[in-house]
């Protein structure tokens, strides 16, 4: 795959470079925002990577940008994910926190590009999310993470509460916004439950 | 810290208000009493003379009774008793002669068949009659009067039994301008004392709150510079694997960056917690409680720990959720560090306290540890186990937060964190 990988940090991209070109993966490095702009005019890019800490133009006009173009985006985060960043009008398809390992990336970007080229659609009352397009009824972007908080849950699967708390809260809040009747709720013993509001 | 500056002034505003209201409570009390005693004197002289002075007898009545002279007094040196001196003045005293003159008062006696007769009547606050009924029911041992101005004596002779009632108005009236005055007095000092305290308070606790700033700084910036490196330094020993294959040092490189990659994350824990910033409402311990176990009961069972959970339903706190969670996380990352084959949760209501317990079986001596609240403090079965010392200081901080009260200790080889709410 072609991915645009861009940070300021010139390490992290000649190493995620050279890691990832020998899985046999082409990759572009950009270190500002301006580099990122003209990369992704001379490519077209199955994904790109980028570090919230970008410099010259900031990382929210990138993304807006590729949102634009449809091309998938993984967000380099220094602090861990949190409701703020999941519930920005300019969201990115997925995010990883620093420090990460190498394959926790290169599995992200999989499961992102995977999702991107399968219809797969999520339905749960008058909810329903689109994995191909990241968005929930159509006007609401989301994240991988989410997507897989909100399979889990229509499942019946076990998730990690700990770790799903800030997605619980960004869906509830996305559900409340497009005033969907779909609510995920704690029921005591039995865990995160997807429910019809009045439930 | 705004917190602490408001402990600290409120605790010291405390202590100076006790201070005052014992002194000031003293000093009147004292005031009063002596008053009384002075009243008592007048009046226990006045029985000395058939409840009239004899200033007050009419000029036909005769000669004094024996053994006084012509203003009632018994004892003849009144030139100079009553009076004492204060620098240049001259005070006058309850037995002083000039008493005589300017005492307001009235005596009735009663004979033996009931009948009142006026022996001297001078005050106008009351009229005669008033008087005399005044007079009848304090003899008939009723002291339901209440003006707290007046001060009386029921006392007999052979024949008749006397009532004097004394106007002590004039009297106690510097009494009451003292207690005015050291109440308001009091008041001010306090208000004084709170600005002043207030002031020094915020000078006082600036270089503690300066230096918590800084290392809260120091360590999210200590963090931060080593997130990057950290990927950076993975990134390059799976790139060594991948062209050599796996070895024996890209093996260690591996578990170090683990550990460090640990550290970090626990280093995150601290320097995110600011009381200032929590977000306080009505929760419910016991569901959050129970969710955080259910998200951790898969962890205990990898380790091998048996987990027990007790909760009482339904306990309400005042307090910041995502505090609540994270301390009960770092509770329970303690136990999955430390326990050896069991740990117990509890969560129970004793009358109006609430009682969160974390106890676990260890290799620890016996004792109180609360050192282990301290940042960065490890005790001897720390080593190795991963971590800095930072997650309990996280929970004391929290517990602290939520005005509560926290203590460790170990006894018959059993650990105990108790929480009070």
């Amino acid at each position: 795959m072609k991915v645009l990988l861009a940070d300021p940090d010139r390490d992290f991209l000649v190493s995620f470079k050279n890691l990832m070109e020998l899985s046999g993966d082409d990759i572009v490095t950009a270190f500002d925002g301006t580099q990122v702009i003209v990369q992704t005019a001379e490519h077209s890019f199955d994904l790109v990577i980028l570090g919230r800490n970008i410099p010259r133009i900031p990382y929210r006009e990138l993304l807006k940008m590729m949102n634009e173009n449809n091309t998938p985006v993984i967000l380099l985060l220094e602090s861990k994910i949190n409701s703020d960043i999941l519930l920005d009008d300019v969201l990115a398809n997925a995010h990883i926190s620093f420090p990460f390992f190498p394959s926790e990336l290169t599995d992200l970007m999989h499961e992102v590009l995977d999702k991107t080229k399968t219809e797969n659609k999520i339905r749960f009352e008058d909810m329903e999310i689109n994995g191909k397009n990241f968005l929930l009824c159509g006007k609401l972007r989301i994240t991988n993470e989410e997507i897989n908080t909100a399979d889990a849950l229509i499942k019946g699967s076990e998730i990690n509460a700990k770790r799903s708390e800030p997605y619980i809260n960004s869906l509830n809040n996305k559900f409340q916004k497009l005033g969907l009747k779909a609510r995920i709720r704690y029921v005591m013993k039995e865990g995160y439950r997807m429910v019809s509001e009045y439930e | 810290m705004n917190k602490a500056i408001r402990k600290f002034v409120i605790s010291a505003e405390g202590a100076v208000f006790v201070l005052l209201a014992v002194l000031l409570s003293v000093i009147n009390v004292v005031n009063f009493a002596m008053a009384s005693d002075d009243a008592d004197m007048i009046t226990k002289r006045l029985a000395g003379v058939h409840g009239m002075f004899e200033t007050d007898r009419p000029k036909d009545e005769g000669a004094p009774p024996a053994g006084m002279d012509e203003n009632g007094m018994t004892n003849q040196n009144f030139h100079t008793k009553g009076r004492f001196r204060f620098g240049g003045f001259d005070m006058m005293g309850p037995d002083s002669p000039e008493m005589n003159f300017s005492l307001r008062y009235f005596t009735y006696s009663f004979d033996k068949e009931g009948n009142a007769e006026k022996v001297v009547f001078k005050m106008s606050a009351v009229s005669e009659e008033e008087a005399r009924a005044w007079a009848e029911s304090l003899i008939n041992g009723s002291t339901g009067w209440t003006r707290v101005n007046y001060r009386y004596r029921v006392y007999k002779d052979d024949e008749k039994t006397y009532v004097t009632v004394i106007d002590q108005g004039r009297e106690l009236l510097p009494s009451y301008r003292i207690l005015i005055i050291s109440v308001c007095g009091g008041l001010v000092l306090l208000i004084c004392s709170g600005v002043i305290l207030a002031a020094a308070a915020r000078k006082i606790f600036k270089p503690i709150a300066e230096s918590d700033r800084k290392q809260k700084q120091f360590i999210t910036n200590v963090e931060n510079e080593f997130k990057v490196p950290l990927t950076i330094i993975n990134a390059n020993t799976e790139i060594i694997e991948k062209q050599n294959g796996p070895a024996e040092s890209t093996n260690i490189i591996n578990k170090q960056v683990r550990k460090m990659t640990a550290i970090v994350k626990d280093l995150s824990s601290l320097s995110v917690f600011d009381e200032n910033d929590m977000a306080i409402s009505k929760v419910n311990l016991s569901d959050i409680m129970n969710r955080v176990m259910d998200s951790s009961t898969e962890l205990f069972k990898e380790k091998n720990i048996s987990l027990e959970s007790q909760i009482e339903n339904d306990i309400m706190v005042e307090g910041d959720e995502i505090v609540i969670k994270k301390a009960l996380n770092e509770m329970i990352d303690n136990s999955l560090k430390f326990a050896k084959t069991e740990a117990v949760f509890k969560l129970q209501r004793l009358k109006n306290r609430i009682i969160l317990r974390q106890e676990n079986d260890t290799s620890l001596k016996d004792g109180s540890i609360d050192q282990i609240f301290d940042r960065f403090t490890m005790l001897e079965n720390a080593q190795g186990k991963g971590g800095i010392g930072l997650g309990l200081s996280y929970v004391k901080q929290a517990v602290l937060a939520h005005n509560g009260r926290v203590s460790a200790r170990v006894s018959s080889g059993r650990f105990v964190l108790q929480i009070d709410l």
